[in-house]
Order: C-alpha cells, then sequence, then structure tokens
C-alpha cells in the first residue's frame, strides 16, 4: 500500500518536478493556443465559419475521431498504444447491426457487439502484458485480424444499413440531449469519464505511474500485468461506443472507414495533444485541444475547398511537427529508453 | 386383241421412270439427310471449346466486399465454369499496395486474361503496359487505368457526368429561377471515375454561365466522409441548388446531412449508382432527385463476349484497344419502377 503510493507520488505526471511541469503545461497549452489561432483566423476570413451551425457541425466531424483518441491515450499514459481501436469501433459496432438484420433484438445486439470489443481488449492485454509483445505490434495485429474476420465471418460486406427498428443506436448517433447533438454527447461523456478515472482514481495515477516507469512501479507492488490488461480492455470498450454512435448518425455504414487512415488521425490527436508516446504524461486537456484543433483545420480547410491532397499535406506536417515538438520535449536518456519501445 | 408387245414395253417404260423416280427420291433424301447432318455439326463449336477450355482467367478487384463485386465474382465463376476455363480472384481489398503487389506475383504466374478493376488511375498503369508485353489479355473493368489495354469494359463516368450535369442544368440553370449554386462530392481523389464525372460535369455545366461550382470536395466512396464534408459545405452555402455526388452509397451520406439541415428536397441530390435496390429507395423516398444508374450487372456478359472473341482468335495482347460502354438507365420520381433496380444475394 505504501509502496504504491510511492510509485504514486514517483510519477512525474501527477507530482511532477517543476520543470516537467512547466513543459507538460507548455505543450498542453500550445496546442490550444494553436487551435485558438487558427480558429480565430478561419473566422476573420471565412464568412459564416464562427456561426454557433458550423461550430456544431465541425464538433460532430470530430466526436468520434476525439472519442478513439481518448480511448487510444489510456493506452497511450500506460506506456502502451491501441492501434486496434479503430477497426474495434467499426467492426464490433457494424456487427452489432447486422446482427440486427438477422433478427437478433437491439439490446441483445448490443450487448454481442460489447462482448466482442471486450475480447478483443482481453486478447490485445494478454499479449502486451503477459507474452510480452510490443504494444505497437500486437494491437496493429488483433487489428487486421479483426477487420479479416469481419469481411469473413461477421458482417460479409463493408456497407452496412442502419435497421428501421433500432432505437437506442439510432439515438447515440442522431438524437439530441438538451439540444447537444448525441454524438458529441457521446464523446464528451467519454472525456469526462477518462479524465475523472485519470485524475481521481488509484486505478488512474497507477496507470501513469505504470508509463512513467514500469519496473518502479512493479517493485512497489503494483499489479502491473493486470493495470495493463485494463486498459486494454478500457480501451477497447470506449471504441465500440464510438462505433456505435457512427453507425447510429446515418442510414448506411462502411466499414472501410477502419482502412482509411483514421488511425493515423488518432495517433496524431493523441501525440499533438501531448499525450507522450514515451508513457506517463499528458491528459484529456490536451487532447480535447488537438480534437478541436484538427476539427478546425479540417473543417475551414473544406470551406476554403482545398484539395485532398494539400489537406493531407497540412495535416501531416502538423503530426510532423507534433512529433518533433514532442522529441523535443520529452527527450530520451538511459532513464526513460526501455527495451521494447515503440 | 390387245398388243402383248405395247404393254410389255409401256410397263418396262413406266417401270423405268419407277426406277428413275424412285432413285431421284432416294438421292434427294439422302442429299437432305446429308444437309440435315451437315447443319447439326456447328463448325464454331470445337474450336470455341477448345481455345477456351483451361484458359486461365484472373479478377483483381479493388475490393470483394460490395455487393456488386460480390455479383461480378458470381457471373465471372459462373461463366467460366460453362466453358471449362480457370477461374480465379485476387482481392485487393482497399489496398493499392496490395494491388500492386497482386498483379506483380500474376505477370510471373502469367494467366491468360487478367480482369483488371483500378485502384485509381496510375498506380497499375506500367504493370499493366508489362502484363501485357508479357502476353496477357488485359481487360480493365469499371475504374480505368491511364494506360489502355485491349479493352475496358464498364462505366462510361464522362457520360454519367453529363447526364447528370444536364439534368443540374435543366433543374438550377438559366431560367430556372434558382441560384446555380452546386457541390461535387467525388470518391478517392486519384480515381478515374471522379476524374473523368468532372469533365463530364463540367461539360455540360459549360452551355450554362449561371451554374456555379462552389465546391469540389472528396468523400472517398465512404457515407462517413461524405456527411461530414456535406455538412460543411451546407453550413456555407445553405442556398445550395444542387449536390453532385459520384455514387450512390456515398450519396446516403450526403443525404443525411441534407435532413439534419432540413434541406431534403430544396437542395437536389444527384448521383449514379450500380442499381442496387437502395437507390431506387432513396430516389422514392424523394432523398435523390436524379439517379443514372449503370447496371452492374450486364458487365460480366460484356467482359466475357471480349474475352471468348479474342482468345477463339488467338489476339496479341495490345495489338487491338477498344472499349465497351454499359448503357445507362436515368430514374427520377416521374419514371421509377421496381424493376429498375435489383437486390443483392447473399
Amino acid at each position: 500500500m505504501g509502496a504504491q503510493d510511492e510509485a504514486v507520488h514517483s510519477s512525474r505526471a501527477v507530482q511532477p518536478r517543476s520543470d516537467w511541469g512547466r513543459i507538460l503545461l507548455t505543450q498542453q497549452n500550445l496546442v490550444w493556443i494553436v487551435a485558438l489561432i487558427c480558429f480565430l483566423t478561419f473566422s476573420i476570413i471565412l464568412r459564416g465559419f464562427a456561426r454557433l451551425d458550423n461550430i456544431v457541425t465541425l464538433v460532430r466531424t470530430v466526436a468520434v475521431l476525439g472519442t478513439l483518441a481518448v480511448a487510444m491515450s489510456v493506452t497511450v499514459i500506460g506506456h502502451g498504444i491501441d492501434l486496434s481501436v479503430a477497426s474495434v469501433m467499426a467492426v464490433c459496432s457494424a456487427w452489432t447491426i447486422t446482427l440486427m438484420s438477422l433478427g437478433y433484438a437491439e439490446q441483445s445486439a448490443i450487448a454481442m457487439g460489447l462482448g466482442l470489443a471486450f475480447i478483443i481488449g482481453l486478447v490485445n492485454g494478454v499479449l502486451i502484458a503477459y507474452v510480452e509483445i510490443p504494444a505497437i505490434l500486437a494491437t496493429l495485429a488483433t487489428g487486421i485480424v479483426l477487420f479479416g474476420l469481419s469481411e469473413i465471418l461477421l458482417i460479409r460486406s463493408t456497407v452496412v444499413s442502419l435497421p428501421a427498428s433500432s432505437v437506442i443506436i439510432r439515438y447515440l448517433g442522431q438524437g439530441a440531449f438538451l439540444g447537444v447533438p448525441m454524438a458529441i454527447v457521446v464523446a464528451a461523456a467519454a472525456v469526462i469519464v477518462v479524465h475523472l478515472l485519470l485524475a481521481f482514481t488509484r486505478w488512474g495515477r497507477l496507470t501513469y505511474a505504470l508509463g512513467d516507469n514500469r519496473e518502479a512501479a512493479r517493485l512497489s507492488g503494483v499489479d502491473v500485468r493486470g493495470l495493463m490488461l485494463a486498459q486494454y480492455i478500457f480501451s477497447s470498450l470506449i471504441a465500440f461506443v464510438a462505433g456505435l454512435s457512427l453507425v447510429g448518425s446515418g442510414p448506411i455504414f462502411s466499414t472501410r472507414i477502419a482502412d482509411g487512415g483514421i488511425i493515423f488521425d488518432v495517433v496524431l490527436v493523441v501525440v499533438l495533444g501531448g499525450v507522450s508516446l514515451s508513457g506517463g504524461m499528458g491528459g484529456m486537456a490536451g487532447v480535447v485541444g488537438a480534437t478541436a484543433l484538427i476539427g478546425v483545420l479540417v473543417n475551414g480547410m473544406t470551406i476554403l475547398d482545398l484539395s485532398n491532397q494539400m489537406q493531407s499535406l497540412i495535416k501531416g506536417t502538423v503530426l510532423l511537427a507534433a512529433v518533433v515538438i514532442d522529441s523535443l520535449l520529452h527527450p530520451r536518456d538511459e532513464q526513460t529508453s526501455r527495451q521494447g519501445d515503440i | 386383241m390387245v398388243d402383248l408387245k405395247k404393254w410389255s414395253r409401256r410397263v418396262l417404260t413406266l417401270s423405268r421412270g419407277a426406277l428413275v423416280a424412285g432413285a431421284a427420291l432416294g438421292l434427294a433424301a439422302s442429299m437432305a439427310i446429308n444437309a440435315a447432318s451437315a447443319q447439326e455439326s456447328d463448325s464454331l463449336r470445337p474450336k470455341y471449346f477448345a481455345d477456351l477450355k483451361g484458359k486461365k482467367i484472373v479478377f483483381l478487384p479493388v475490393q470483394m466486399s460490395m455487393d456488386f463485386t460480390k455479383d461480378w465474382d458470381r457471373s465471372f465463376a459462373e461463366m467460366a465454369k460453362q466453358v471449362g476455363m480457370d477461374y480465379s480472384v485476387r482481392d485487393a481489398n482497399w489496398s493499392s499496395q496490395a494491388q500492386v503487389q497482386a498483379l506483380d506475383a500474376l505477370i510471373v504466374e502469367k494467366p491468360d486474361v487478367i480482369l483488371a478493376h483500378n485502384f485509381n488511375v496510375s498506380v497499375l498503369a506500367k504493370q499493366l503496359k508489362r502484363a501485357e508485353d508479357a502476353g496477357i489479355l488485359v481487360i480493365q473493368l469499371n475504374l480505368k487505368s491511364l494506360y489502355d489495354t485491349t479493352a475496358y469494359v464498364g462505366i462510361d463516368n464522362t457520360q454519367i457526368g453529363v447526364v447528370g450535369g444536364r439534368e443540374i442544368v435543366k433543374d438550377c440553370g438559366e431560367g430556372s429561377g434558382k441560384n446555380g449554386k452546386v457541390a461535387i462530392i467525388i470518391g478517392e481523389p486519384t480515381a478515374s471515375d471522379g476524374i473523368y464525372q468532372i469533365q463530364g460535369l463540367k461539360e455540360a455545366f459549360a452551355k450554362d454561365p449561371h451554374i456555379q461550382i462552389v465546391a469540389t470536395q472528396s468523400g472517398k466512396w465512404d457515407p462517413k466522409v461524405s456527411h461530414d464534408v456535406t455538412a460543411t459545405i451546407l453550413q456555407q452555402n445553405p442556398d445550395l441548388c444542387a449536390i453532385w455526388s459520384l455514387w450512390g452509397v456515398q450519396a446516403l451520406g450526403s443525404s443525411q446531412a441534407l435532413k439534419e439541415a432540413n434541406l431534403t428536397g430544396k437542395v437536389g441530390l444527384y448521383t449514379a449508382s450500380e442499381g442496387l435496390r437502395y437507390g431506387c429507395d432513396a430516389v422514392k423516398s424523394g432523398d435523390f432527385t436524379h439517379l443514372v444508374i449503370w447496371n452492374s450487372q450486364q458487365i460480366p456478359r460484356d467482359v466475357f463476349q471480349i474475352v471468348t472473341f479474342l482468345l477463339q482468335n488467338h489476339v496479341k495482347p495490345g495489338t487491338m484497344k477498344g472499349a465497351v460502354y454499359t448503357p445507362l438507365l436515368e430514374v427520377s420520381k416521374d419514371n421509377l419502377q421496381d424493376n429498375m433496380c435489383w437486390d443483392p444475394v447473399h
């Protein structure tokens, strides 16, 4: 117990040494400042950009991206990464509505989809924590396997339609709570829940401790493997909820979204938001800021009618800058570099 | 007194005549039989089967997970089986890299015919030429490469643009009382379908200076991406007159965005599809204003006609070049009938 608390207190994210604290603040602030500058610039040069309707559209566009980034940051803070979130999001939710069109009740279909997401998280966790495969390889593989399974066994098509009988899923995608579209509410709920867990529970603080220094955490008596298992299951479950909101948002859904580079956008948001790939750092404030920045960029570039190639170029440059800043602010040394680093 | 001699002579003559007649009849009959047996054996048939039997034909699709490509696969397999051809598929599964690798392997493997469904205009161009140089007949399907092989079979995307554009000009152009604002949403930015459709649309719009293109964006063949792009464009141009969407599946994403903005029916949605049921349903519900159907079910037959003809004539790959465009069907609420669309088999 005492040892665990010590591990918690040694974590720089929770009890940061003054210099780390300043740098961390700088990176999180930086993304917010850039987002704000872009927002103000577009507001001035683009007619109608700052209108409430457009801002709601903007936030809706990146709600799923943000939710996936939240899911992934849980694992990145624990010094891992979950690249299977895109597949879990698309395949488990598409399978859920496929089951509904096969005659399953909505609740049981959702339960089965949730079960599948749980299993994928469990497999990820076991591969990483017990078999000790690097997280980037294990989750990349499970994501590909799940996507393959979906075409051979589960869905057999990339395009699925939302059944007319759907109530819950349709509400998650198209409904509104107090006038706010549910897609945004779902993303906000994910942010709040994960923030509370990370900041105020022992589980969250141990996640930082694990990400900061796994060996120190283990020596302090933390159940490192169990903790990792829980992180990957949790990240899968959040991804599934994001998927439900996404399939509910339209009459038709294509699982190809998981194959279309969204995972790179998710990594972009996570790193841009100051959740360092070296683990143990960052939080929800940065992730939300980075999501907002991407939303502002994508929305503004669409209004400017930039070509797809130009949009990719700009997004890629931002990612590159984020990775460079990340490695400048969090340099690797003998203390921080570990075997199996990603 | 009966002239016996005379009678016997007459009988002899008669019988001789009968004999001649009988012989003639017999000859005629035998000739008729011969003629009939000559008709029974079709002289083209043995060569047809000899030239086709055992020939290797490989389908190289962008993906095998859509209803229309699955339908193609079923038809190709069935037709190949009937003539004893050896048919197989190399699914690129939405990855241009996988398609490049599959084609590289095929050039070494050297089948007789490759049916190429190009991911984009350039990715396979060099390899398609290499394949034809290696003696493989290459038929391109629906999505064209910059390099023209022996035959192209499928959509005439330029014409789809012309037809859809003409309809938009009718509804939004000079004299319609509308402002003429049009947004274009294509699919993958480098695929041939969008590039040619834009050419066709611009050809149609050139006839009416009132038409004004306010946005050209990519929906990446994906309803979610199309939805987001449409929602953003509508924020900027709520007075839009028409949206052209490259393909029905992604147009459904745009229709959802129109619904959310309460603009269904006010902003026209013009699109094209392979003829699956969802398209007719969307026309019926008013989500699609106008739909151009290129009936994907006709394509496998056109492909097989060309393949069998080329193989029977031992045509050297690359020595002939030509296109077979699929006929187009225009569907709107005015002429909608159930049999214009087809149901997928699961």
